[in-house]
């Protein structure tokens, strides 16, 4: 058997780069392995290679190390962590090492944690209802089974809360099939940690799940491996256990700011607000790894949450990531400081693929034309109210004044419910239909007849 | 003028007015105690619903908590039990002839990759093969210019070689190879205590 060659030639350190010379045989993305005098293991990754020279990231940050001293190993394997139905229930870090004081799993193989985002033509459109327990979700932005659908959140919003009762409270209604949720955190404080924690134990969810979390104190390049790593899992449960995988990557404005700080280490030319020019194709490496692939019965379905500097839509992470995403639920500060929890926006928040997983045999079949009405009821509202506050309330006329009772009432009983609320989609479609019956049945005009006759509440019985 | 008629009627008029008063309070108090114990009962069932909700709540919890250490501690035996085989299987090595063997192919392999004044480093042990491994370096004619020395910061067995004009390590001990293979020793175990049938 060849002895393996670990080389002494580190020839200097930066941020959380080392340089090797010297090496030679060196494949770009392969893992290293860096060992001191005190036999600490490192891991890092060649992130550019030249002739003699390799440039490596160090996952666990280079701080302590010196220039003389260290070994450094080329494995000349990518990143891989085992994967096994047995990883459920445990609590890993960023990298994929358990942090729950039991030894990591032994499992029948690995897999490399930069995967690769599914072929479209191996892709099947998805469909199906996920079920959440929160109306604003499942009765208007509704979460498909295979799609992509981010949260966009601001500083001091809620988006850990809804993250935690999204987390506890989603189910597919076919119970027949299994489910599970894999949570990634990236740069989160201990609290929020223990929170998660805390959170899915006490639901007993938590059996079913597998968390992994890269700290706050973490150094940075972890975070540009959690998401991949729990993508990893999220594969082979979904498409080699079968199951159907949810997964909810929080806060992707860390992961990106992260990989702006080791582009800036990198020297690399800064493109919008000091992010790489490749942060799209970057973030789509993580977002095109949701989906349903033909011939396989599990699918992960993703919810990556970011938190909008300064509410600012346009910033290129939110930007970048509707793009690629398909759709989108927005919290809005406005609902926040009216003390509404969940503070999801009607109007901005949209689930393109909400659709195709509605309906007769899936849901109910006036789910879409509620939802379309409440939708365009709502936008009234908001018409109005501006248009109150130039003129004042009292010139307007009797029915905008119905349509502001049904937008308090819409806000206060539809979207606003408690964190341990759990609604179905039956529930929620009858308070939607209670908000609804506020308005005059002249108003329903997205809704068939029959469904009104039906489902309506006669004036006074609304909300 | 006699007066006792409308003192008649007053006091009847009073005395039905005391008396509805009565009937009204007597009413009232009936509704507020149908209330409050509408009320207390309310409160009750609320509380007995919210205690068995929580003790359903904790249940759980206790439940999948067991489950959970039942997992980690099943994995933590499996751990303690592929330690022990390793352990042994490392005190035994020596007898095997296969030790020498890849003691002699990983020397001749790293000296032959290096050129110039080279040291071969083993452990303590292992110096009984000096004079073995010399002779096969000078039958293999590479690099003749080559000593044996002892390293204790070998643990378990094999050789180092260092490579210092060319700024390497040749590291052909035995806690390498099975860091490197330990993946798939644990892997091999694990098949074999579930063919076995001593683990689900």
């Amino acid at each position: 058997m060849p002895a393996e060659i670990e080389y002494t030639t580190l020839s200097g350190i930066s941020g959380p780069l080392i340089f090797v010379e010297g090496v030679k045989g060196v494949g770009y993305g392969d893992i290293v392995e860096i060992r001191s005098g005190s036999s600490e293991l490192r891991i890092g990754q060649t992130i550019e290679v030249d002739e003699y020279r390799a440039v490596v990231q160090v996952f666990e940050g280079t701080s302590g190390l010196s220039v003389k001293g260290q070994r450094v190993t080329f494995t000349g394997r990518p990143l891989e962590i085992p994967v096994d139905r047995d990883m459920l229930g445990r609590v890993f870090d960023g990298l994929g090492r358990p942090i729950d004081g039991a030894p990591q799993v032994i499992s029948e193989g690995t897999m490399n944690v930069n995967g690769l985002p599914i072929n479209p033509w191996s892709r099947e459109y998805p469909r199906d209802f996920i079920q959440t327990g929160i109306s604003a979700i499942d009765g208007m932005n509704t979460l498909i089974r295979g799609q992509k659908l981010p949260i966009f959140s601001g500083s001091g919003m809620p988006h850990n809360l809804i993250a935690a009762q999204i987390a506890r409270q989603a189910r597919i209604l076919t119970a027949q099939e299994e489910f599970t949720v894999i949570f990634a955190a990236m740069g989160v404080k201990y609290d929020v940690a223990r929170f998660f924690i805390d959170s899915l134990e006490e639901s007993g969810v938590l059996t079913h799940s597998a968390i992994f979390l890269s700290l706050a104190d973490a150094p940075s390049i972890e975070r540009l491996i959690t998401p991949r790593v729990a993508l990893t899992l999220a594969e082979h449960l979904a498409f080699e256990e079968g199951m159907h995988v949810l997964v909810i990557l929080t806060d992707m404005t860390n992961y990106c700011e992260a990989l702006r700080e080791l582009s800036s280490s990198r020297g690399e030319i800064p493109s919008r607000k000091g992010y790489p020019g490749y942060l799209y194709s970057d973030l789509a490496s993580i977002y095109e790894r949701a989906g349903r692939l033909k011939g396989h019965k599990g699918s992960i379905t993703q919810m990556p949450i970011l938190t909008m500097p300064s509410d600012d839509i346009s910033h290129p992470v939110p930007d970048l990531t509707g793009y690629i995403t398909e759709g989108q639920i927005v919290l809005e500060r406005e609902l926040f400081n009216k003390g509404i929890y969940p503070p999801i926006a009607g109007l901005p928040s949209l689930s393109r693929l909400m659709k195709d997983g509605i309906g007769e045999g899936r849901t109910r079949r006036d789910h879409a034309p509620v939802a379309a009405q409440l939708f365009a009821s709502y936008a009234k509202v908001k018409r109005i109210r501006a248009l109150a506050s130039i003129v004042g309330e009292e010139e307007l006329s009797e029915l905008d004044r119905i349509y502001l009772d049904f937008g308090s009432a819409f806000e206060e009983q539809f979207l606003r419910q408690g964190h341990e609320e759990n609604r179905s989609i039956e529930q929620t479609l009858e308070i939607g239909w209670r908000m609804l019956s506020v308005l005059p049945k002249d108003e329903l005009y997205r809704i068939a007849r029959e469904d009104i006759q039906r489902y309506y509440i006669p004036q006074g019985r609304g909300a | 003028m006699n007066d006792l008629p409308l003192e008649t009627s007053i006091r009847e008029e009073s005395q039905r007015v005391i008396r509805a008063l009565r009937e009204k309070e007597a009413f009232e108090i009936e509704r507020m105690e149908e209330n409050c114990e509408t009320e207390i009962e309310g409160f009750r069932t609320k509380i007995e619903e919210d205690t068995r909700s929580r003790i359903l709540q904790e249940l759980s919890r206790l439940e999948n908590r067991a489950i959970l250490e039942r997992r980690k501690l099943k994995t933590r035996i499996i751990e303690d039990f592929i330690a022990h085989t390793v352990e042994e299987a490392v005190n035994d090595l020596r007898k095997s002839p296969g030790y020498k063997d890849f003691l002699r192919e990983t020397v001749l392999d790293a000296t032959g990759r290096i050129e110039g004044k080279t040291m071969v480093l083993l452990k303590g042990e292992d110096l009984v093969f000096e004079k073995e491994l010399l002779d096969v370096l000078k039958a293999s004619g590479r690099n003749p210019d080559i000593a044996i020395r002892e390293d204790d910061t070998i643990v378990w067995g094999g050789c180092i070689v260092p490579d210092e004009k060319g700024g390497r390590i040749f590291n052909g001990t035995i806690e390498r190879v099975y860091f490197r293979k330990s993946r798939s020793i644990r892997r091999e175990v694990m098949r074999i205590l579930r063919q076995k049938g001593l683990v689900d």
